[in-house]
């Protein structure tokens, strides 16, 4: 027999939601010093525990920390967080992961042993694990998706390396799935925070009128896409030190062929183009919107908005390629460059003013994996959220199918699909295979 | 050795995407036939199953109704059933659908799977009582599939009968539901029916859920509340004025109390 619904249960459960809420934005988590442990460590139960997945040179930087990287000593060497799984499916790396994670905490207490870190080569093992609030991931980026609703669904935050999905179903899938389970989510898009603040003025400047009206921006990546490898059938075995089939993942099915690596079967700017598309989409003021047209020239995308500005992917005329995930603005009276050891405008006084802190209402980060935790512990929404992180990607993918079709495509940033392309909204997913669906 | 088998690889890889993106260039100028045809004359050869298989990922782009019959055929075979998928899946035409929900005749297993998994990227409500039944399976990963599949599709009739399976399943199998449940009260919010995914996230609220899907649950209410009727009224009228709820044409919580999970 059908039920009606109490409407009084059904306010008391927005009566309770929006007090929290209210609770969340009024009151931050403050720890009084007296509740934290000696030698201003962290106290147990305000660390986050964490699990990371993918431990190659990204993964294992982000770790333990490198030359790239942006912490000294990793996560790991850091007194609020704790680690507690690694995972790689290469199960030798993971195993190699695990005996340096718990030799670290066993030096850093003092003992002769610890053991408090597993090891897995299939990520859904490791998000069996009630104790672990927060998951990085960093693995091979075709399998970024499915990586991260499946940590999203077992309860984790969540923090993933770029290019953060390979079509654009996917993205929005993620985008959806962090919504429904209300988790939090950062791309690895540092630009944002880290570079002493270099992206942030650029846009800081930008957004605040100092070139006047913004008419044209050079991404200097072109668009990209994923391009799955020939597909086989089914044939030997893969040898046991590699899980193999959590490498393939949601891709068609090849055997194994020796090579786990993480950026490989990509056309054009997939790998790196996240970053510039990043940088483009927060200096235009689109983080949750997109282009309504993409055409091509000399082969590479040109992206234009509703409100005429165009983007280019492609270098200014004159520079190189390669400008370390930057961009260069243009407007009616001025253009700044900016990259990630540079920043510069013509004319040059712009980039001498120093724009007030907030007053542009640009989000202030200085610390790319520091916001990560203080959302976590907060429930705000990061630097580089799923919506940022989804419409940047998104731009890297639309530049990708406007070069593989080799034409002009219109694009509805709202309803997120080609109005009169149907060949080109076939590009838009990738049937997964099972079980590692998104 | 190695090399030149990197190579014919690679050779191997050129020409079959070649195949397509010629196909997708054809298909343009309305004469994708050539294309189309070569790739359907692979399907019904003796050829390798990586060669059908890769065919079949032509076919994504080249495809048209004439390719649907093909494809559909090997739906519930265990190795090219997903190749079959990687081209219905995204093919806008309405018997690439009917051909992945007559499928769910046959498949078994992961093949099955991922039938219903396409079928809820498709978001075809057609298939929602051709799914629902495998909410009640003993197989846990086609309960997901199915409460994943339901979610997408994200209908009233989907939200139904997730909620009505909630009463029958064992604990493993509660978890994914609800989590199914959750993807459709998403659903129902971004397709404007906010007051139908205010009741989904009412039910996900109890105190039995879990405290993941209670916390979806809670922040999705938030959501939804602004422009549900519910809170219309409640801000805007005094008590005795409020407005009773719409009827709803199915159970928004169950008369059975869900095991705890």
């Amino acid at each position: 027999m059908p039920v009606r619904l109490n409407v009084s249960s059904r306010r008391e459960l927005l009566g309770r939601g929006m007090a929290a809420v209210g609770m969340a934005v009024a009151a931050p988590q403050v720890i009084a010093a007296a509740v934290l442990g000696k030698g201003g460590a962290v106290a147990p139960s305000n660390r986050i525990c964490m699990g990371f997945v993918g431990l190659g040179s990204q993964g294992g930087g982000h770790l333990f920390g490198g030359a790239w990287t942006y912490l000294p000593g990793g996560y790991l060497g850091r007194n609020d967080v704790q680690v507690l799984g690694v995972c790689d499916v290469q199960r030798k790396r993971a195993e190699q992961g695990k005996a340096r994670v718990e030799q670290h905490y066993a030096k850093k207490l003092g003992q002769g042993a610890y053991a408090g870190c597993g090891a897995y080569s299939d990520i859904r093992d490791m998000l069996l694990r009630d104790d672990i609030d927060a998951v990085l991931i960093a693995a091979a980026y075709h399998a970024a998706a499915t990586n991260v609703i499946l940590t999203v669904r077992a309860g984790k935050d969540v923090y993933c390396e770029k290019p953060t999905s390979v079509t654009i179903r996917a993205g929005r899938a993620i985008v959806e799935a962090v919504r429904a389970h209300g988790r939090i989510y950062q791309a690895g898009t540092q630009q944002r925070s880290e570079y002493d603040g270099r992206f942030r003025r650029a846009v800081e400047l930008i957004r605040g009128g100092r070139i006047g009206q913004l008419k044209r921006v050079y991404a200097y990546q072109t668009g990209g896409g994923l391009t799955p490898p020939p597909s086989t059938a089914r044939r030997g075995a893969a040898p046991p030190e590699v899980n193999w089939d959590a490498y393939v993942n949601c891709l068609p099915w090849f055997n194994y062929d020796g090579n786990t690596g993480a950026h490989r079967f990509g056309y054009g700017g997939i790998n790196w183009g996240q970053h510039c598309y990043d940088i483009v989409q927060w200096g235009v003021g689109a983080d949750d919107t997109g282009p309504v047209e993409i055409h091509l020239e000399n082969g590479n995308p040109v992206f234009r908005y509703a409100n005429g500005v165009e983007v280019f992917g492609c270098p200014p005329p004159g520079a190189v390629w390669d400008e370390g995930g930057g961009a260069c603005f243009i407007g009616t009276e001025g253009k700044i460059a900016v990259g990630r050891s540079k920043l510069s405008s013509d004319p040059p006084e712009i980039v001498k003013e120093t724009p007030g802190m907030g007053h542009t209402g640009v989000y202030y980060s200085t610390s790319h994996a520091g916001n990560f935790l203080e959302c976590v512990r907060t429930r705000q929404r990061t630097i580089s959220d799923e919506e940022t992180a989804h419409r940047a990607a998104s731009m890297l993918l639309l530049g990708g199918i406007a070069m593989r079709l080799g034409r002009t495509l219109k694009w509805d940033p709202d309803k997120e699909e080609f109005p009169d392309a149907p060949d080109a909204n076939r590009l838009l997913s990738m049937a997964a295979r099972e079980p590692w669906r998104y | 050795m190695k090399d030149e088998g990197e190579t014919m690889k690679i050779r191997y890889y050129i020409a079959m995407f070649a195949v397509a993106f010629g196909a997708a260039a054809n298909s343009v100028r309305g004469d994708s036939a050539t294309a189309e045809d070569k790739l359907l004359e692979v399907l019904k050869s003796g050829a390798t199953v990586g060669d059908k298989a890769n065919a079949c990922r032509g076919l994504k782009l080249a495809g048209t109704e004439k390719s649907i019959p093909a494809l559909a055929s090997l739906l519930a075979d265990a190795e090219l059933s997903h190749p079959a998928r990687f081209a219905l899946e995204s093919m806008p035409i309405p018997a690439a659908g009917a051909a992945l929900r007559d499928a769910l005749g046959k498949a078994t297993g992961l093949a099955r799977c991922g039938i219903i998994d396409s079928l809820g990227q498709r978001r075809d409500p057609m298939a929602v009582p051709l799914i629902a039944p495998d909410l009640a399976s003993k197989d846990l990963v086609l309960v997901a599939a199915a409460a994943t599949a339901l979610g997408k599709i994200g209908t009233f009739e989907a939200a139904a009968l997730l909620t009505k399976a909630q009463a029958a399943a064992p604990c493993p199998a509660l978890t994914k539901i609800d989590d199914g449940l959750l993807t459709c009260a998403e659903r129902l919010r971004l397709a404007g029916k906010y007051d139908e995914a205010l009741d989904v996230y009412v039910g996900l609220y109890a105190p039995d859920k879990s405290r993941l899907i209670r916390a979806g649950a809670r922040r999705g209410a938030g959501r939804s509340s602004s422009t549900s009727s519910t809170s219309r009224a409640h801000c805007s009228s005094p008590p005795s004025a409020r407005p009773a709820p719409p009827p709803r044409s199915w159970p928004i919580t169950s008369t059975t109390s869900a095991p705890t999970c």
